[in-house]
């Protein structure tokens, strides 16, 4: 619990910090965004573990094999990275580079879970 | 992966814009870019390095 707390005090001190050098040198205020952005991330990641673990407990109990969860993970993955490169570059007042970031995300995501999908298709065409 | 990270990178950042500042008022405009550029520089080596090891972590435990 105390993690959030330390999160906060960071992100709070990291931008002030950026604030105090946006005026005269922006790029750096940037430097420090892209720092305490990577530094939360990593905490976040820290936690993420168990929770997978227990996302993999649940799919063998349900005998969902795990080549059909790959997928979710990936996406999971590729959202955060793609959301944080995006939200940096509208930050540094590049927002049509975040969007094209952004749906090109997306379409990994797609294209990550194309073997889900049609595994989902044989079931449907089994069924009918 | 530390807090004095940012730290290290705000110094750096503070140092440079004064230079910029103080080179700016005595009229050397190149240096002071220069100096911009050079802190930039630096600051940018010790951040992708930090972003290499936070892509190579989500990579391991997302399994991409």
């Amino acid at each position: 619990m105390d993690s959030v707390i330390k999160i906060a005090g960071i992100g709070i001190v990291g931008a002030s910090l950026a604030l105090l050098i946006k005026k005269n040198s922006p790029e750096m205020s940037l430097m420090i965004t892209i720092a305490v952005c990577v530094l939360i991330i990593c905490v976040f990641l820290s936690f993420v573990s168990p929770i997978l673990e227990f996302l993999k407990n649940l799919a063998d109990t349900a005998g969902i094999s795990s080549s059909l969860l790959s997928p979710l993970l990936k996406a999971i993955g590729i959202g955060i990275v793609s959301k944080s490169a995006s939200q940096i570059c509208i930050d540094a007042g590049e927002s049509s580079i975040a969007a094209f970031i952004e749906m090109t995300g997306t379409m990994l995501a797609i294209y990550v879970s194309l073997p889900l999908m049609s595994s989902v298709l044989e079931l449907v065409k089994s069924i009918m | 992966m530390n807090v004095d990270l940012i730290f290290k990178i705000a110094a750096i950042g503070i140092v440079v814009a004064v230079l910029n500042q103080v080179l700016k008022k005595s009229d050397r405009d190149e240096q002071a870019t220069m100096v911009t550029l050079a802190g930039l520089i630096v600051v940018l080596m010790i951040i992708v390095q930090q972003i290499s090891d936070l892509f190579a972590l989500v990579k391991t435990l997302f399994n991409l």
